[in-house]
């Protein structure tokens, strides 16, 4: 009998395969087209404290291999997710994580009190760096000092599992990770979206109404594997990793399991393909099959097991 | 909504710039109305990453039609799929459909946007309703879909801005031929969306939009437009079909 179940932060997901925030809006659209209840967890589109009307399009853009996004966290806010979304959620059966938002440190505390009693939100996804949004975000997600802060502040406020989304767009991502892990984050989500720009070369003018805006897909995926392979290296014993960036089939999701991720997040792969995270999981327990693999905990960061970095040889 | 695989019966070019494509998909056909889309995935590789949109223009027995211009990558890709191959398709998309009420009904298409209409057209016939079709492009080169009105037996009136096929003018001059118990469908460049909300009364006015679309089934919140409350609502989900006065353009 293959395991796939894992026990991360207290909490046991039925499977690694998670859906990233801002690519499955509430998981109530995909209902029709599959059982939600399969995937491990859901992460929330982001939520705010007040309801946000997003960037004015033209918000996306294709680029070679990837996607620019500026959709500006448009949501309906806490309360607005509360009364008219969560009642639709709460009868499926998988795991909600809300991704959290604000352009303060209280804000980002309100929501997090806000959904303390939704009991389908196990936990919180901070983010601390969406690069669309003018205040708040990548504040956060850029300063040491302010992200220890927040994260400190809101761990001492709330019973939830408390887990930080990080930027690539910083120096060192082992800083920001230690950082969190300081301030008592219960797990890292590496990473969230890129900072990148397209022209148009025929009107000679950003593409983007924001003119920038965050990369995604499979693009970014070497530099996903990356950050994750460096966070754990070094911080892999204290929390658990969640991999995000570039995943779009089994092959992709293992780099990021084999790298050391606990679970992963499929993203940008919704979008075309909504079917990928249960291919995704299928591709994982077949994976174990012809390995003889039983329990997909051996897999997490496998790929450390021949300490053989050529750097240091 | 299906994710399915159908299979290309025809992808020909009916001008030297359109394509009509027929492909057999009978998990989706029999739940496809006038202003559904569908999303097509136009490379196996992730580049480009996305699936194209395109309403379905028609459909017989258990097969969909689809008109593209090729303006692009992704059309272009698209152009290249041969007779027989496999092509994956999302749909039918869409929650805002067109609006069958009313007896007499104008549907009036800019260039390759008739072929957003033309299965309404087909809807409102079977159910005995008065139709007819306004249909404008740029010059003849783009008048590319009379072909199909004309074996489907609708009546139309063609318009082309440099007058080089049909009336010469926009397909605006004809609008006072068409009193206040008309319901209008348009489907075309935004420009002429907007002429035609300043003309129609809204309330009988119903647009189907086009937009930058990474999904197509509502979660990436990209193809967003604004609504008379001045809130962004999706066109691939509440529409793409809106009512005239719901939108502003």
């Amino acid at each position: 009998m293959l395991e796939l179940s894992i026990n991360l932060f207290g909490i046991t997901f039925k499977n690694p395969v998670w859906v990233a925030s801002g690519t499955f809006g509430y998981g109530i659209e995909a209902m029709e087209l599959y059982d939600v209840s399969k995937l491990g967890a859901v992460v929330t589109k982001g939520i705010s404290l007040k309801p946000r009307e997003g960037n004015p399009p033209e918000r996306i853009s294709e680029t070679p291999c990837g996607m620019l996004n500026s959709i500006g966290l448009q949501n309906p806010g806490v309360e607005g997710f509360l009364k008219k979304i969560y009642p639709k959620i709460k009868d499926i059966d998988t795991h909600f994580i809300a991704n959290v938002f604000g352009e303060t440190e209280e804000e980002y505390l309100e929501v997090c009190l806000a959904l303390e009693s939704a009991e389908k939100v196990v936990a919180y996804e901070l983010n601390v760096s969406c690069p669309n949004v003018k205040k708040g975000g990548l504040l956060f997600g850029h300063d040491l000092l302010v992200l220890e802060r927040l994260v400190g502040k809101i761990k001492a406020k709330v019973k939830k599992p408390l887990l930080v989304k990080l930027s690539p767009n910083t120096g060192s991502i082992k800083e920001f990770a230690k950082a969190c892990i300081d301030a008592g984050a219960d797990g890292l989500v590496l990473i969230n979206t890129l900072l990148g720009m397209k022209i148009d070369v025929r009107s000679q003018k950003p593409d983007l109404s924001t003119f920038t805006g965050g990369l995604s897909g499979p693009a970014i995926l070497p530099i996903a594997v990356r950050m994750v392979w460096e966070v754990f290296s070094e911080f892999g014993s204290a929390v658990p990793i969640v991999g995000v960036g570039g995943i779009h089939d089994t092959d992709s999701a293992l780099q990021h399991i084999l790298a050391g991720a606990s679970a992963v997040q499929v993203g940008t792969a919704n979008f075309s393909d909504p079917m990928c995270p249960l291919k995704v999981i299928e591709g994982i327990k077949n994976y174990m099959e012809e390995r003889k693999e039983r329990s997909f905990k051996n897999l997490i960061g496998k790929a450390h097991g021949l300490k053989l970095n050529p750097h240091f040889l | 909504m299906r994710d399915t695989k159908g299979k290309v019966l025809q992808n020909l070019p009916i001008s030297p710039r359109t394509y009509m494509m027929q492909v057999l998909a009978p998990q989706i056909t029999p739940y496809i109305r006038a202003g559904h889309f569908v999303m097509i995935k136009v490379s196996h590789t992730k580049d480009p990453i996305g699936r194209r949109a395109f309403a379905v223009a028609d459909i017989k027995k258990e097969s969909l039609f689809i008109f593209y211009d090729v303006v692009g990558r992704g059309t272009e890709l698209l152009s290249g799929f041969s007779q027989g191959s496999q092509v994956d398709i999302l749909g039918p998309l869409g929650k805002g459909l067109f609006n069958l009420e009313g007896d007499k009904h104008l549907l009036i298409g800019g260039g390759i946007g008739l072929a957003g209409l033309t299965l309404l057209g087909k809807e409102l016939r079977k159910a005995g309703k008065t139709v007819f079709f306004l249909y404008g492009a740029r010059s003849k080169e783009h008048v590319s879909m009379e072909s199909w009105l004309k074996e489907e037996g609708f009546d139309y009136l063609i318009y082309t801005q440099d007058g080089s096929y049909g009336k010469k003018g926009l397909i605006t001059d004809a609008l006072s031929d068409f009193d206040s118990s008309w319901v209008v469908s348009a489907c075309g460049p935004k420009g002429m969306l907007k002429a035609l909300k300043n003309l129609v009364d809204p309330s009988r006015l119903y647009l189907s939009l086009e937009s930058r679309m990474a999904c197509g089934w509502g979660v990436c919140l990209g193809c967003v437009v604004k609504n008379k409350e001045g809130k962004y609502v999706r066109v691939c989900y509440e529409g793409p079909v809106f009512r005239g006065d719901e939108v502003s353009l």
